[in-house]
């Protein structure tokens, strides 16, 4: 897209906006002023949105009560987004994964798991998961750092970043996070979401479940995975461009809040209040006055193709309900564009948003999964079909109150 | 020659014409388009099309197939618009065959005839590429509240036409008829429903995995042809790698007719025709040679993916 129409896309956009933007740009309000553009598109959809998804009016931001020249890129605190942390041995029993959570309010059973892409970090799905959990405060929410990544360390073997690894880890995150939960009937359900690298580990995660699930406890159902901001042929293509991206990041910083500028002022993270919380565990003090990366992206190549390879036909394999979230344009690849066009799966594109989808419009993000648990959860099918036949569906209805009515599956039979 | 007659003759040739003409254009054909009814009455013979989605040469190819219009009486189910890269030219060469032969030709809506989705899926992008301003794409989708929500051939016994298929909402043909459809596609109920669902192998009702719509099972078809004395629902919005497929005994049937589907799909795209005595004859082509004049190009790479 062109600037002058992304212009012309913002200009008509805005048309029908309520939010505002301030008059004077202080430096301030320019680190965050990708913000109510973004958020102003909430009304352009994918697909049509339901009555129950989120609706808190304005674009999430924390209490702003620090002084306004040094909020700007000042690190904030997880603890303003989740309400407790935890270290869990996930791999070795000496491994120490971290692991950030809000539970459900109640003894719900029910979770969103996030995972992160490579060389990102939990803390990426702060504003999201906060916002959906003020939505849906009977769900539980929770992200950890992948082994090699943010705050976690001694995971035995911290470059060993293959998708089996990795989607061992997460399913004993999983295990962990239900392992908390009081033992009964219910084994519960579950959501899992994944950024980029994160979608490829939890799509592979779903496939594998029953595999990977070494718990002695039974497992939750899996009722939806959801995956954000990668296809597998335009990431197989985009592999040549890697190198070239990652030689263009400066390899140091001269301070945390220097990193976070930069992330928000390259448009790797287009919403500085995200930045503030998501950067600062990717970064590292490097003990001469500097800090620098956490993770090593360029050791990581080895496993780059591996981790896209599949991907595609491997999310249309999973038995759940699915979603994909793609940030600006619409990069299907064939399996993906047929699958599409059978109603395979609910695909959402977010214009005006970049990479970091769940950072860049987290309000917007919270609402699709929200809407998205609405639909999938455990029940939701039953309801629709009870709700259906409440509706005047005669005949029916006394068969649903007798427990008599087939209920109809929640995927297509294929 | 008439200057619709001339525009009709620059579509073909895959151009476009200048934005006033558009303009005009469109507001003839709302002005025909507010006097259909919901359920269009159609009379058979007719030529049911499926999803064309820009893909202006296998449009024509279509034609080539089917029969140039006025000879031949088309019924087009909707998704003119997005993913390929001739959306302008296609919707607005139905228009104006519209406006020229209005009783030869009936084109009902699309979950694609819409602003929110044409603003994602590149109708709107090519507008403003092809025009340099948003107005062209605000006509056709004022065009778009107009278009009629589904299509009755042949009367009783007949055959209903609609884009997705049926609702929760609607048990009978006057339910729809009801509905104030001009209005910009809703988020849920029966307008949505009847441009979002998907026939699937349940029974009764079903959550869609698209996020819109329903999924409706062989039970619910049956009972709605049997109570509106139908004997076929004629559906596009899936994709249909033979071109066309039935269900359910026969009682549904969809038609998709954008052959290659985003020029990778690889797939058939086929037309159904209605005689009068309701006999059903399906016609299958491929796609037309790819065309590579004027297709902008690919879309770089994302710059950080992993």
């Amino acid at each position: 897209m062109s600037d002058l129409e992304r212009n012309l896309m913002k200009s008509k956009i805005s048309e029908s906006s309520t939010s505002s933007m301030s008059s004077s740009i202080t430096e301030e309000d320019e680190a965050s002023s990708n913000e109510p553009e973004i958020e102003s598109t909430k009304t352009i959809k994918g697909i049509p949105k339901f009555s129950g998804e989120i609706n808190l009016g304005q674009e999430f931001k924390p209490p702003r009560n620090r002084p306004p020249k040094l909020r700007a890129y000042t690190p904030s605190k997880w603890s303003e987004y989740w309400s407790s942390e935890t270290i869990a041995a996930l791999s070795t029993p000496e491994s120490k994964f971290k692991i950030y959570y809000t539970p459900p309010l109640t003894n719900s059973k029910a979770w969103f798991l996030f995972h992160h892409g490579a060389g990102s970090s939990a803390l990426t799905f702060s504003a999201s998961a906060k916002l959906l959990h003020d939505a849906l405060p009977h769900v539980g929410v929770a992200a950890f750092d992948a082994r090699g990544h943010g705050d976690t360390s001694d995971t035995g073997d911290d470059a060993d970043l293959s998708l089996d690894t990795l989607a061992r880890d997460f399913v004993h995150a999983v295990a962990h996070i239900f392992q908390s939960q009081e033992e009964s009937d219910d084994c519960g359900e579950v959501v899992f979401v994944g950024h980029s690298l994160g979608g490829a580990v939890v799509t592979e995660s779903a496939l594998r479940f029953a595999e990977l699930w070494l718990s002695l406890r039974k497992r939750p159902v899996i009722s939806g995975v959801v995956v954000v901001d990668v296809v597998e042929g335009s990431a197989l293509e985009g592999l040549a461009h890697m190198r070239t991206y990652l030689g263009t990041r400066p390899p140091l910083f001269r301070s945390v809040s220097d990193g976070i500028k930069w992330h928000v002022q390259t448009h790797t993270v287009r919403n500085a209040e995200s930045a503030r919380v998501s950067v600062p565990p990717l970064l590292r003090d490097t003990g001469n006055g500097k800090v620098g990366w956490r993770t090593e992206l360029g050791a990581t190549e080895r496993y780059w193709a591996t981790w896209f390879q599949d991907l595609s036909t491997k999310f249309l394999r999973v038995r759940a309900g699915r979603m994909l979230v793609l940030a600006g344009t619409d990069r299907l690849d064939k399996p993906l564009t047929i699958g599409q066009m059978q109603g395979k799966y609910q695909l959402e594109v977010l214009p005006e948003v970049g990479h970091f989808v769940q950072e860049d419009a987290p309000m917007r993000f919270a609402g699709l999964l929200e809407g998205f648990w609405g639909r999938n959860r455990r029940g939701a099918a039953l309801e629709v079909q009870r709700a259906l036949n409440a509706h005047g569906q005669g005949a029916t209805a006394s068969a649903v109150a007798a427990g008599g009515v087939p209920m109809a599956a929640s995927m297509p039979k294929q | 020659m008439s200057d619709l007659d001339k525009a009709i003759g620059l579509l073909k040739d895959c151009q476009i014409i200048p934005e006033d003409q558009v303009r005009d254009l469109c507001a003839r054909a709302q002005e025909l388009l507010i006097e259909e009814r919901n359920v269009q009455v159609v009379d058979a013979p007719v030529t049911i099309c499926g999803d064309i989605h820009g893909q202006f040469h296998d449009l024509i190819t279509l034609f080539e197939h089917g029969g140039q219009c006025p000879d031949t009486n088309y019924l087009f189910l909707g998704d003119f618009v997005d993913r390929g890269f001739y959306s302008l030219e296609s919707f607005l060469l139905l228009l104006c065959l519209k406006v020229r032969y209005p009783d030869r030709i009936t084109l009902i809506r699309g979950n694609h005839e819409s602003r929110q989705i044409t603003t994602v899926y590149g109708f709107y992008d090519e507008c403003i590429r092809k025009y340099g301003s948003a107005n062209v794409w605000r006509y056709c989708c004022d065009v778009f509240d107009y278009l009629a929500l589904g299509a009755l051939v042949g009367g009783p016994g007949g055959v209903f036409c609609v884009h997705g298929g049926l609702s929760p909402a609607v048990k009978s043909l006057d339910q729809i008829r009801l509905i104030d459809r001009k209005q910009e596609v809703p988020h849920e109920g029966a307008m949505c429903d009847l441009l979002w669902s998907d026939p699937d192998d349940i029974d009764g009702w079903g959550v869609s995995p698209r996020g819109a719509g329903y999924l409706f099972g062989a039970d619910k078809v049956k009972e709605f042809n049997h109570n509106n004395d139908l004997s076929l629902i004629a559906r596009a919005h899936q994709l249909v790698m033979e071109g066309y497929k039935e269900m359910f005994d026969g009682e549904i049937v969809t038609v998709w007719s954008a052959p290659n589907y985003c020029y990778r799909c690889g797939n058939v795209a086929a037309i159904l025709t209605i005689d009068d005595k309701l006999t059903r004859t399906y016609e299958v082509f491929e796609a037309a040679p790819q065309e590579s004049k004027g297709m902008p190009a690919k879309k770089p790479a994302a710059d950080y993916f992993l």
